[in-house]
């Protein structure tokens, strides 16, 4: 993989990237990361996109990651040495049946020992029913990484694509490129676990079948000795997410955002029956966290590629933007904690796509996604 | 494995293969539930159809297409077949897979890189088995269903073309005024498939006259609550006005709420065309056109008021219609009916009201018309008739007026006046009349046959000297002579083409021939001035010695003015040419008359008939 910086951040700049990887022969497609301080518009970057005659796929980001370092600016451009099959998928909400439409975008055979990645609009109210279909026709044979692209300050324009710039939308890439996945977000239960007695999608009606909001409020009032009726409500529960338990595996973390009268409004879907917990995370967990991702990824990696740490591979770090909001100034020491010493590329996310392992494909929030990928 | 986990695991898969109602949504959510709580890689859900696993859930798809999947299902087809009674079957390998039987279903496969203990496959059974059970009643249910689907739809097809096959258009509409139904009528109606009618307004289809037209009817339907009729006329698209019949009911919601409208057109241009027809049927004579006495009768309501005065009436009486009927048939006395309602319409005024009162009474209303311009029509009618052509029979009309001038008198005794005066009219020209009804069937007597005028004037000489010379009296020689010229009278009845044919008559023409002495004879009898000769133009024809027609009358039974005839007729008739044969000479034909003297004829008339022809006077005969 041919990793390039253009830390200007400029059409100019991303024009240059692009013409260098597709002059290079070797070079089969490119993952575009970009920084939403850019200011990238479908008017200004459509025309390089559309005119580029190998697969481009990527995204918008709050911020980018090159190496050990975040960038608020600035754009990656990774040639890709290996077969690349891109599609992208505008308006998805639209998009009446998924199952039938993402059915017909890639064969069975073509997706065994592959890596798919997957950048959709963070904001689009589809993704939970994206990743339902994926799972749906592509179950788990391919490893999946990816997340949402797209701003903190509201929808945009944000998903890149041979199509150009799309909002509402997803981009799949399948790379012919052994990978390792490793998931992890440092998140500690603290109570729990309760079971979901009211839910209807993003919305938390009941738990354990009294108001969620009353439930959640004694909790995070006494573990915090804080009260909710002293400032915003998320500025609290931002460290007390859910965790939703999954089958001997890291729980999946759902943010409550908003309080709607006794319900709670969360990032992702709370399905209905679940048990739930409610989180409480520091920063040296969350590094902690990282580092499982990261340790997690590399047990995964060098089982299916069954060589010799001869190379260091390169790492393509996903991590939600919450964690550096929680982490501030420490957020290096989660950098420090998933670099190999290989390559490193990553973004700043709206919610985490990726399958651990042989485990199904989860839309993950406040959680750090490390993907070891054979270069 | 935390077991407080696995405990909520059973629990969420539990609580999702159980309450569905419907056997895809069960299915679904089953395979996703297996998928996301068991971690697995694959999870299918086969069933059974003709004894062969067929797939009807899989996750992922695309494994669908992939050979190795159908080699996997043919293993487990083999397993079960083998030893189909095992609680689950397991299939080690790179994922480790796990068949769950589903009796009166199918297969659980399940598809897992980690292995389930078995402590775990033994806890998941009363899940699978509940998932069993669900599939196999939903499974029923969705027999059941299917049935009572194929036969609503039987229904729903029977209805279609029960619908289609009434020629009735027949629409739905909803309130808005889209078309949402329509039958195959549209085609006839609007020249319009039902496809091309639904979605689509009035103001689509129809000028937007008709359409407001149409609206109109709605909106009534809907704010009045109840069905209505209308029958209003739509403009077809090729131009042509149609007269439909609609009826239109308002549809409800289970709310109460009206959703639009059913409507039923039918096109009654044909009966309101034989309605108007009957209407004018009941109101006028069908021969003629007039009105008919039961419109006038009603009519007269009308006009005996106040404004209409003076109210005049004129009675007529058409002459010689049953003598018309009888001697030329019903068409010409149609005919002559037919031409007297003309004269009565060609003197009527805007306003004026002329009937057919009777079989040949004819009344004319004559509103605000004193007497004297009554008179003046009277005289007009008149005036038309003696300007008709004898064709044959001339219209003579009895006529009588009178007029209402004071609202206290009766219009019926005013009628009455008119009819009285009518007759009067009636008697006071009789004679006259009847002198141009036998000039009128002289002239069509010689139109019509062979005979000339100049026979009859021969034969009235002959005659009239045969009748002399045996002492007749004059009242006797008149007859005689009226007798010479209308004998054949009853030939006017007969068709010109056995009349006027050159050859021989065949047994049918003659049969029809010989009818003419018995026309004749009932035509004179109903004509005063004729009676008296009518049983001799009955005999014209009988025979000496009995063989004639049409009684067969024998010697003096005959009548002496017929036995003349018939030597005087058979001796010009000899002597002058027809278009059949060249004349006989005079001496020839005498003697064939003397031959035929006892057979055909009075002897005593041949011999008188001879002694004349000797004396020389024959001569004057053919004059």
């Amino acid at each position: 993989m041919f990793i390039n910086l253009d830390q200007a951040g400029s059409v100019a700049g991303l024009r240059r990237l692009l013409s260098g990887a597709i002059d290079n022969d070797q070079v089969t497609g490119m993952i575009v990361l970009a920084c939403e301080e850019n200011g990238f518009t479908p008017g200004s970057v459509d025309t390089i996109l559309k005119q580029s005659p190998k697969p481009v796929f990527g995204g918008i980001f709050h911020s980018i990651i090159f190496n050990r370092k975040k960038l608020d600016r600035g754009t990656i451009v990774a040639g890709i040495r290996r077969p690349v099959k891109a599609v992208a998928v505008d308006r998805i909400s639209e998009i009446t049946n998924l199952d039938i439409f993402l059915e017909h975008t890639f064969e069975t055979r073509l997706l065994q020992n592959k890596t798919m990645f997957v950048i959709v609009d963070g904001l689009s109210r589809h993704i939970s029913p994206l990743i339902d279909s994926m799972l749906n026709c592509f179950g788990i044979i391919p490893n999946y990484i990816g997340g949402g692209a797209g701003s903190l300050s509201g929808r945009k324009p944000c998903v890149i694509s041979g199509e150009g710039l799309l909002e509402d939308a997803a981009v799949f890439a399948l790379v012919d490129m052994e990978s390792g996945i490793g998931v992890a977000h440092g998140w500690e239960p603290v109570a729990g676990p309760l079971k979901v007695t009211g839910a209807e999608g993003h919305k938390l009606i009941s738990l354990n079948w009294r108001p969620a909001f009353t439930v959640y409020r004694e909790v995070v009032e006494k573990i915090s000795g804080n009260s909710f009726d002293h400032g915003d409500f998320f500025q609290l529960a931002k460290g007390f997410p859910f965790g939703i338990v999954k089958l001997a595996r890291e729980m999946v973390v759902r943010d409550p955002i908003v309080v709607d009268g006794t319900s709670l409004i969360c990032v992702g879907e709370v399905p209905l029956n679940s048990l739930v917990y409610i989180l409480k995370g520091n920063t040296d967990s969350l590094i902690a966290g990282a580092l499982k991702a990261r340790q997690l990824a590399e047990k995964s990696y060098w089982q299916p590629v069954k060589g010799k740490k001869e190379r260091p591979p390169i790492t393509f770090f996903i991590d939600c933007v919450s964690r550096v909001l929680f982490l501030q100034s420490d957020f290096e020491r989660e950098l420090e904690a998933v670099y190999t010493g290989g390559p490193l590329l990553g973004a700043l996310t709206l919610g985490e796509i990726a399958n651990t392992g042989k485990s199904y494909l989860e839309y993950y929030n406040k959680t750090s996604v490390v993907g070891l990928l054979k270069g | 494995m935390d077991y407080t986990i696995w405990n909520q695991i059973l629990y969420e898969l539990t609580f999702t293969v159980g309450g569905e109602q419907d056997l895809d949504r069960l299915l679904n959510k089953a395979a996703s539930a297996f998928l996301k709580k068991l971690d697995c890689a694959h999870v299918s859900i086969l069933q059974y159809r003709n004894n062969r696993l067929e797939t009807a859930r899989l996750i992922p798809r695309v494994m669908l297409k992939d050979p190795t999947y159908a080699e996997l299902v043919g293993k487990f087809e083999r397993l079960l077949a083998k030893d189909g009674d095992r609680d689950y079957i397991i299939l080690e390998g790179n994922l480790n897979y796990y068949g769950f039987p589903l009796p009166g279903f199918g297969l659980l496969l399940l598809g897992k890189a980690d292995p389930i203990e078995k402590i775990f496959l033994n806890e998941l059974l009363p899940v699978t088995n509940m998932l069993a059970q669900n599939c196999f009643f939903n499974l029923d249910a969705v027999r059941r269903r299917r049935e009572i689907e194929a036969k609503l739809e039987k229904e729903r097809r029977l209805l279609r073309v029960i619908i289609d096959s009434i020629p009735d258009l027949i629409f739905y509409k909803d309130k808005e005024g889209v078309y949402k139904v329509a039958n195959e009528a549209t085609e006839n109606f609007l020249s319009l498939l039902p496809q091309d009618l639904i979605g689509h307004t009035d103001w689509d289809v129809h000028s937007k006259e008709d359409a407001n037209k149409s609206r109109l009817m709605d909106r009534k339907v809907i704010n009045g609550g109840r069905a209505r009729r209308f029958e209003e006329q739509f403009r077809h698209r090729d131009g042509h006005l149609v007269h439909f019949e609609i009826i239109k009911v308002p549809i409800y919601n289970g709310e109460g709420e009206c959703t639009g409208i059913v409507g039923i057109s039918r096109d009654i241009t044909e009966r309101k065309r034989y309605e108007r027809q009957l209407e004018y049927m009941g109101a006028h004579d069908q021969l003629t056109g007039l009105y008919n006495r039961r419109f006038s009768e009603r009519e007269i309501k009308e006009l005996d008021i106040a404004e209409q005065l003076p109210l005049s009436v004129i009675v007529g009486d058409l002459n010689a219609l049953k003598l018309t009927n009888d001697l030329f048939g019903y068409q010409v006395g149609d005919s002559l009916l037919i031409r007297t309602a003309k004269i009565f319409k060609e003197v009527c005024r805007p306003g004026d009201l002329a009937a057919r009162w009777g079989g040949d009474e004819f009344v004319l209303f004559l509103p605000r018309t004193d007497f004297e311009t009554a008179g003046e029509i009277c005289r007009q009618i008149k005036e038309r008739c003696r300007l008709q052509k004898n064709e044959p029979i001339r219209v003579n009309i009895a006529l009588g007026c009178s007029t209402k001038k004071s609202p206290g008198e009766n219009i019926w005794q005013i009628l009455k006046e008119a009819s009285d005066r009518m007759y009067s009219d009636k008697y006071l020209y009789m004679d006259s009349y009847k002198e141009s009804i036998i000039a009128s069937l002289k002239s069509a007597l010689f139109k019509k046959s062979t005979e000339t005028e100049e026979h009859a004037e021969r034969l009235k000489i002959i005659c009239r000297e045969i009748g002399e010379r045996m002492g007749l009296n004059s009242g006797q020689l008149e007859s005689l002579e009226l007798l010479a010229m209308l004998h054949d009278i009853g030939k006017v009845a007969i068709g010109k083409d056995i009349l006027m044919k050159a050859g021989p008559l065949n047994d049918e023409e003659w049969a029809q021939m010989k009818k003419h002495p018995e026309i004749g004879y009932r035509f004179a009898r109903s004509v005063p001035e004729l009676a008296p000769i009518s049983e001799h133009i009955l005999s014209h024809h009988e025979r000496w010695d009995g063989k004639g027609y049409p009684r067969g009358l024998r010697g003096r039974a005959i009548p002496l003015l017929s036995r003349i005839l018939s030597v005087a007729d058979a001796f010009d008739a000899m002597t002058n040419r027809r278009a059949y044969r060249k004349a006989i000479p005079p001496q020839k034909a005498l003697d064939i008359i003397k031959k035929n003297a006892g057979k055909q004829f009075d002897p005593r008339v041949v011999a008188i008939f001879c002694q004349i022809k000797k004396e020389g006077k024959i001569s004057r005969a053919r004059i």
